[in-house]
């Protein structure tokens, strides 16, 4: 409770609205609210400060400075010592799915939503602090890995892990192995193949389609045998035709494809990869970047930094590349932060490893919306975890800098919250 | 010249010595408490000469910038990626860790920029008795190993209770221990991770204790022992909330002295700023966390502030308070060296 005292005493309500009692009773149901505070972090990588949120029944209206407009019969809230940020994302938590083998079909359609049940004992810890939403990485070293997952702890029915988004990415991971191996020239070409064999499956099924259309002689041959179980062989085809489906959700832009990947010439294939076929790609690793950060900039792709967990004794070097970050900034990347590492813990380490990224070199906003906007991205979330107009408002009041150990959280509101409570006023 | 003059003019041109006294003003922690505004040191030969408080207003060096004692890694697998663990023997008294000390070149940068100027390494926990500890201390080039003998290092771990080695039970390899570890004059450091260790360890006298309780039973039953300190030491990135949360209150309420550790933290040094991010933000107060980090328990206990006139001048000047990672070391010295300054 370190710290509530403090803003307590120093949020004060600057005028409540004043309504006649009249005109109470017609008075739309519609509610305006402009919280005032000493700063506001957007969760883009923008702040304000001081800054003023306008939400209009629980959705964002505005955010802006001191001389934002705030219509005249908004409620105002003051905590002139707050920070306000979104809720933060944990773009990475690994969880344990079946022993992957990699690149084969079974593999693309596993999905970390599998995992979710589990995690419930632990979400009332992680809402305490601040973690809105976890997106549940398969965990493995090398290949297709499956489909990400994401989920919210601060979503409707907070007894339960509510499930964001079943299938947020498609994960692909090159293992760090040595300089030059032929594994990791192995692992790309098992990326191409699988979609290229996506592409000619969608091809021969679209001929298939015509052929149908066209007028038929007899009875059409059906596909699987009808009144009979399937043999192996057919639920082995229709495993794979569905893992087909997958990745041509991923030629289509539709399903980001989640390259996990360290050394700075694979990260350069992956990029090279998703440019030559317009993928939508989130990079996740890259701890080698620096030498391909112009590209990484370039694509706009969100980057997943893991600064707390570099075991970098696999990549060559105990220490991360002090470059790194410094020139992933210059070069205009899109970075989001993880703590790392398995469920709850991970998610506990996030601000560490957002401070720690601050530390390295990523300014002050772009820290905070490496945990907030941009990790919402990497997570397939984009829509929730910033303060930008139409947004939902999910909101921390902080009574300090979020990347300081020792700032403490005020407040978590919901939309419901801003909407529907009055209590939660100052 | 006399021969005398001729050796220290070859002292004084050594790579790392310093030219000229060095003058530092900022915020300060001694090592015991924060000083009041603006303290300026004054380093000559290695040694602090001067430390006092300039009249208010006066500016620092660097505005925001937070002078500190060099960090103290309580155990450290610094350069032991091979040699930390021996599980062939239960007892080997004789074995030491310093013969397994080979750092790699970025092992030597990491510690060079971490803050930390010593570093105590350890053995694994595999052995109930593995040997002698050493002293590292970071330098411009490799880190080098300063006492090759630095107290013996013990484990009633889960880990030591090796069904094909006797004794597998705490409280006999306790009973043994207790045997060998007297009339050290450096304290032994003994491991325990569960309940049951923390229990045969706790009753152990004069010995630092190494680890983190999993209950607050364990916390009790190390709180309540004889021994000399507590080293709170753990992967901290990936170290369960309950257990940082204990870990947090101990350093707020042990009445044993407590130190930190990086122990098996893949992120090397830099663990113990990872710990000291997490434990503030499970409740420990700043203050008790810098002196966690830079106090020596393998020295007796004493009053006198870690930077004071007549001190070894391990310093680091920090962006920032360093309890949070935002904060980077700007400048560190090692014996008055400087070896690393951040660009």
């Amino acid at each position: 409770m370190r710290g509530l005292g403090l803003v307590v005493s120093l949020a004060c309500v600057v005028r409540a609205a004043e309504v006649p009692d009249a005109a109470k009773a017609d008075a739309p149901e519609t509610r305006v609210v402009a919280v005032s505070v000493g700063e506001l972090q957007v969760g883009d990588g923008t702040s304000h400060s001081p800054g003023v949120l306008l939400l209009k029944d629980g959705v964002v209206e505005a955010a802006g400075g001191a001389d934002l407009a705030i219509p005249d019969a908004a409620e105002r809230w003051a905590y002139p010592a707050a920070v306000l940020t979104p809720w933060l994302v944990d773009p990475r938590v690994e969880v344990d799915l079946l022993p992957a083998e990699a690149g084969k079909p079974e593999t693309v359609m596993l999905t970390a939503a599998d995992a979710r049940p589990s995690f419930d004992p632990w979400l009332e810890q992680v809402r305490e602090q601040g973690i809105g939403a976890a997106c549940l990485v398969p965990r493995g070293t090398s290949g297709v890995l499956g489909r990400t997952a994401t989920v919210a702890t601060n979503g409707p029915g907070a007894g339960g892990a509510e499930l964001l988004g079943g299938a947020t990415s498609l994960v692909f991971r090159l293992s760090p192995a040595a300089p030059g191996s032929a594994v990791r020239a192995a692992q790309r070409q098992a990326l191409t193949t699988l979609l290229d064999d996506a592409r000619k499956y969608r091809d021969e099924r679209k001929k298939e389609e015509d052929a149908k259309e066209k007028p038929k002689r007899g009875a059409p041959r059906a596909r699987y045998a009808v009144g009979r179980p399937a043999t192996k062989d057919e639920d082995d085809e229709k495993e794979r035709s569905e893992a087909k489906e997958v990745v041509l959700l991923v030629l289509d832009g539709k399903l980001p494809l989640r390259a996990w990947a360290d050394r700075d010439d694979d990260v350069d294939a992956m990029l090279a990869v998703a440019r030559e076929r317009r993928l939508t790609l989130i990079l996740d690793g890259c701890r080698d970047g620096a030498s391909v950060a112009a590209l990484i900039g370039e694509s706009q792709a969100p980057v997943v930094l893991d600064p707390l967990s570099s075991p970098a004794r696999e990549i060559d070097d105990l220490i991360p590349d002090p470059d790194l970050v410094p020139t992933l900034v210059r070069a205009g990347a899109r970075i989001a932060v993880t703590g790392g590492g398995a469920w709850p813990h991970g998610p506990f380490s996030l601000r560490a490893a957002a401070a720690l990224l601050a530390s390295q070199g990523l300014p002050h906003d772009q820290a905070i919306a490496a945990m907030t906007g941009v990790a919402a991205e990497a997570a397939g979330v984009r829509d929730r975890f910033t303060l930008t107009k139409g947004t939902p408002a999910r909101l921390l009041l902080w009574d300090g800098d979020p990347l300081d150990p020792a700032t403490s959280i005020l407040k978590r509101l919901e939309p419901q919250d801003v909407k529907l409570a009055p209590e939660i006023a100052p | 010249m006399t021969r005398r003059a001729a050796l220290l003019l070859l002292a004084a041109l050594a790579p790392g010595a310093m030219a000229s006294p060095l003058m530092i003003r900022a915020r300060m922690f001694d090592g015991s408490a924060w000083r009041d505004g603006v303290t300026e040191v004054v380093v000559d030969a290695g040694v602090i000469r001067s430390i006092r408080t300039l009249p208010e207003g006066s500016a620092p060096g660097v505005p925001g910038a937070v002078l500190t004692p060099g960090l103290v890694d309580h155990d450290s697998a610094l350069g032991l990626s091979a040699g930390r663990e021996e599980p062939q023997e239960a007892f080997s008294p004789d074995l030491l860790v310093a013969d397994a000390f080979s750092p790699d070149a970025s092992e030597s940068r990491a510690l060079a920029r971490s803050g930390v100027t010593t570093a105590w390494l350890g053995g694994g926990g595999t052995s109930v008795l593995s040997g002698s500890g050493a002293l590292v201390a970071p330098s411009r080039e490799a880190a080098r190993v300063t006492d090759r003998r630095h107290g013996l290092c013990a484990s009633l771990a889960t880990s030591a209770r090796l069904a094909e080695r006797a004794p597998t039970a705490p409280p006999e390899q306790r009973d043994q221990l207790s045997r060998m570890l007297s009339d050290t004059s450096v304290p032994a450091r003994v491991r325990f991770d569960d309940g049951t260790s923390a229990a045969a360890a706790g009753s152990l006298p004069g010995v630092l204790l190494v680890g983190v309780p999993d209950t607050p039973e364990a916390a009790r039953q190390i709180e309540h022992g004889a021994s000399a300190g507590i080293i709170l030491s753990a992967d901290w990135a990936h170290l369960s909330q309950d257990r940082v949360r204990l870990a947090a209150r101990m350093i707020e309420e042990a009445q044993q002295p407590v130190g930190i550790g990086s122990g098996s933290s893949t992120a090397g040094p830099l663990g113990l700023r990872i710990a000291a991010h997490a434990l503030v933000q499970a409740g420990a107060s700043r203050e008790r966390m810098l002196r966690a980090l830079t106090r020596r328990l393998d020295q007796p206990a004493t009053s006198n502030p870690a930077l004071r006139a007549g001190a070894p001048a391990d310093l680091v000047l920090w962006s920032g308070d360093p309890t949070s990672l935002a904060s980077r070391a700007l400048v560190v010295w090692a014996s008055g060296v400087e070896i690393h300054r951040a660009p």
